[in-house]
């Protein structure tokens, strides 16, 4: 089938799913094991399970090699990635930010948005550009991801001493952050649903 | 490949839409004017569908379904333990049909794998060029004497989520403080090893906070069981002298029940409980046996590359109804899915297979804020599926508090991924 005639199906049909997946793609058959956890084609529904769908290349891939030595902590996806070498996790990380980035549909905390806003600029904006919006540097975008899973993040960081690759985690994450602190920014970041 | 002779070609023909006339056939167009049936909507076989539709729009995939709902089995043993509501565990196919696969409600009772057709109790019949079979399990109701479905009603089984798991759920908050519930564990191989023992956890965390002089006693015909390490681990942290588990070898084997009295009886015991869970042993659902895919284990061998079975060309089998080393859960059989429909569409579009990635993963909550979990990373070796060396795992047994609280709310987001992923 061709090009205009995939077009004509998807408008015939109003099917909401985007370029079909080819056959031949190692990389989808690798990336579809990660669905039962992290949603369709990544683009996770729960709502402290990270979006991996969209993010960029080089994060998700450094992040699984990460995984798999134990530099980056985990609960779960150490054991998993233990299970994939170099050139799998290559063709996986392909298939996810070839996705598109959706934003978690989420309420945020209007109460607390202003607080967080203020935060933000302050602390992360330097490197969390265009309201942490931003995949610069390869960078994960924290607007609109889940903000159940950002607060895990910073968390775990603080109270459990988890490994991550943050710069300065102890201090940009930790000390200098309260809980309420942790609170209000996630909900900003939830509230940019871009 | 793609049998474009005799009556395939006609077949295919005869399917094609008026408006695609004009192009002749080719094999990339055989994918999209192929029909495929799916019988089973669970968790191997909306998938199936599902990814079939979304990689070929054009493909008439029908789904053929038992029931108006579908009932997830995980999660169930929260409701047991009250904690949850049967209405979370229920899902309707209106989103599937909406994508455009054919929703069928209806019993198959019969599959001709020679005429390839698919027959329902409706007397209406399917033709098919490629079909997936995903019914689940059935009981092997013999193997308990006195235990049969009748006496289900009494004594439930729980173990197909649904009217089932109310009754449990029921007899369970109607007891009296200081009575026993009695869960028979069944033999390998069954459908979510660890549930049994999720459910144990589950019961006495209930009877934790409103029957706390209550017990849950576990007879098992075996000696050890899936995560078996963390479970103990629990028991003694959460529910201290409140479940027992007798092994095979301790005459924990029941033989025989007697529904009237609620005596279960072992070889050399009888035990009087309150309420009684039966869960039988089990095999291959039915429509299995009446297709011939089963073999003498009472389960369907496979193709791990395709999940074709190896009885019958052009039928494929997923999920609990498959002999395999993946445990019978509902992750493999999503995963299982996914690579029976990359080998289908490989097929029909006469393109080399993609080499298989099998996964399995399982959480279980053993209190509120207590998940583990284990995963599974298979490969194909020479034709045998195997766990990759040093992948997947269980849960360490050592964890930190906070580490069990995150892997009990991550079993909660991979429930809601799972199930969107299926009916969202
Ligand atoms: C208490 C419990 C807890 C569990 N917890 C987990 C868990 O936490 N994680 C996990 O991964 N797995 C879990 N499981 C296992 C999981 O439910 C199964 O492994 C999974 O459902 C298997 O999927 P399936 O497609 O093979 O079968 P099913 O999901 O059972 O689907 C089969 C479908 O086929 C239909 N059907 C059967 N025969 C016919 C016919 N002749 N005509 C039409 N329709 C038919 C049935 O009605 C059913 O809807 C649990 C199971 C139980 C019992
Ligand atoms: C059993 C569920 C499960 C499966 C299967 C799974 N993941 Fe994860 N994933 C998680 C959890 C939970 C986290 C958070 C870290 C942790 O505790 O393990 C995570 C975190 C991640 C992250 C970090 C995201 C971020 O923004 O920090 C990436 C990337 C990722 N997973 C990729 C994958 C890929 C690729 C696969 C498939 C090969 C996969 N995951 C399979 C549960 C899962
Ligand atoms: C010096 C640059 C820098 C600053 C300042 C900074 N970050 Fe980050 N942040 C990063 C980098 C780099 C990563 C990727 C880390 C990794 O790979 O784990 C990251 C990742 C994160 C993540 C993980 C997101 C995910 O989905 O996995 C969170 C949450 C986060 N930052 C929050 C913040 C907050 C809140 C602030 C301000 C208080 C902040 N960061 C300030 C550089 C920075």
């Amino acid at each position: 089938m061709n090009r205009s005639m995939w077009i004509g199906v998807l408008l015939a049909g109003g099917i909401a799913f985007s370029v079909p997946a080819h056959a031949g793609d190692q990389g989808a058959m690798l990336g579809n094991t990660c669905a039962g956890c992290h949603g369709l084609k990544g683009a996770s529904a729960g709502e402290t399970m990270p979006i991996i769908a969209g993010l960029p290349r080089d994060f998700i891939y450094t992040a699984m090699q990460e995984f798999r030595e134990g530099t980056r902590s985990s609960t779960i996806m150490g054991r998993i990635a233990k299970g994939y070498n170099d050139t799998q996790l290559a063709a996986m990380s392909d298939f996810f930010a070839s996705q598109k980035w959706v934003a978690a549909a989420q309420p945020a905390d209007q109460a607390v948005l202003k607080r967080g806003e203020k935060l933000h600029l302050k602390r992360c904006e330097a490197c969390h550009r265009d309201n942490g919006a931003s995949q610069a540097l390869d960078m994960q975008p924290l607007a609109g991801q889940w903000a159940g899973y950002l607060r895990i993040y910073m968390d775990t960081c603080r109270d459990t001493g988890w490994k991550n690759r943050h710069p300065n985690a102890m201090t940009v994450l930790c000390n200098d952050l309260g809980a309420e602190d942790v609170s209000a920014l996630v909900q900003f970041y939830a509230s940019q649903n871009k | 490949m793609f049998d474009l002779n005799r009556r395939g070609f006609l077949k295919v023909l005869g399917c094609i839409p008026l408006a695609a006339w004009g192009i002749a056939p080719r094999a990339a167009n055989a994918a999209a004017m192929a029909r495929v049936v799916v019988v089973g909507g669970g968790y191997g076989g909306v998938i199936a569908a599902r990814y079939l539709k979304m990689a070929e729009p054009g493909m008439e995939v029908t789904l053929i379904e038992r029931n108006k709902n579908y009932v997830s089995c995980p999660l169930s043993n929260e409701v047991v333990g009250g904690e949850s509501s049967m209405e979370k565990l229920t899902f309707g196919y209106d989103n599937l049909a909406k994508q455009g696969i054919k929703v069928v409600i209806d019993s198959v009772e019969a599959i001709d794998p020679q005429g390839r057709t698919v027959r329902v109790k409706g007397g209406k019949s399917y033709p098919y060029d490629q079909c997936v079979v995903s019914p689940g399990v059935d009981f092997k109701w013999g193997n308990i004497k006195g235990y049969d479905e009748a006496a289900s009603q009494t004594m439930p089984h729980a173990y197909k989520a649904g009217p089932q798991t109310v009754l449990l759920a029921k007899q369970i908050k109607e007891m009296k403080d200081g009575g026993t519930v009695i869960i028979s564990a069944p033999d390998d191989p069954f459908r979510c090893p660890p549930g049994p023992y999720e459910r144990a956890c589950l019961i006495a965390n209930y009877f934790k906070h409103h029957k706390p002089r209550s017990k849950v006693l576990i007879l098992d015909t075996k000696n050890k069981f899936s995560k078996e390490g963390l479970f103990k681990q629990a028991w003694a942290q959460h529910y201290q002298g409140m479940i027992e588990w007798v092994s095979g070898d301790n005459d924990g084997a029941v033989a025989r029940v007697d529904p009237k009295t609620m005596a279960v009886y072992t070889q050399l015991n009888t035990h009087k409980a309150d309420v009684v869970n039966i869960i039988p042993d089990q095999q291959a659902g039915k429509i299995a046996f009446l297709a011939g895919l089963t073999d003498k284990s009472g389960w369907c061998p496979v193709d791990f590359a395709t999940f074709e079975s190896t009885v019958h060309k052009n039928i494929h089998v997923l999920g609990d109804s498959t002999i395999s080393p993946m445990p019978k859960s509902a992750y493999s059989a999503n995963s299982q899915a996914k690579v029976c429909v990359a080998a289908i569409l490989a097929r029909l579009r006469n393109e080399p297979l993609l080499t298989p990635a099998l996964t399995n993963t399982c959480y279980s909550i053993l209190a509120p804020d207590h998940g583990i979990s284990v995963a599974h990373i298979f490969e194909l070796k020479d034709g045998k599926l195997v766990q990759v060396p040093g992948a997947g795992g269980v849960s360490p047994m050592d964890a930190s508090p906070a580490f069990r609280k995150l892997e009990s709310i991550y079993a909660y987001s991979w429930f809601k991924n799972i199930t969107t992923e299926m009916f969202g």
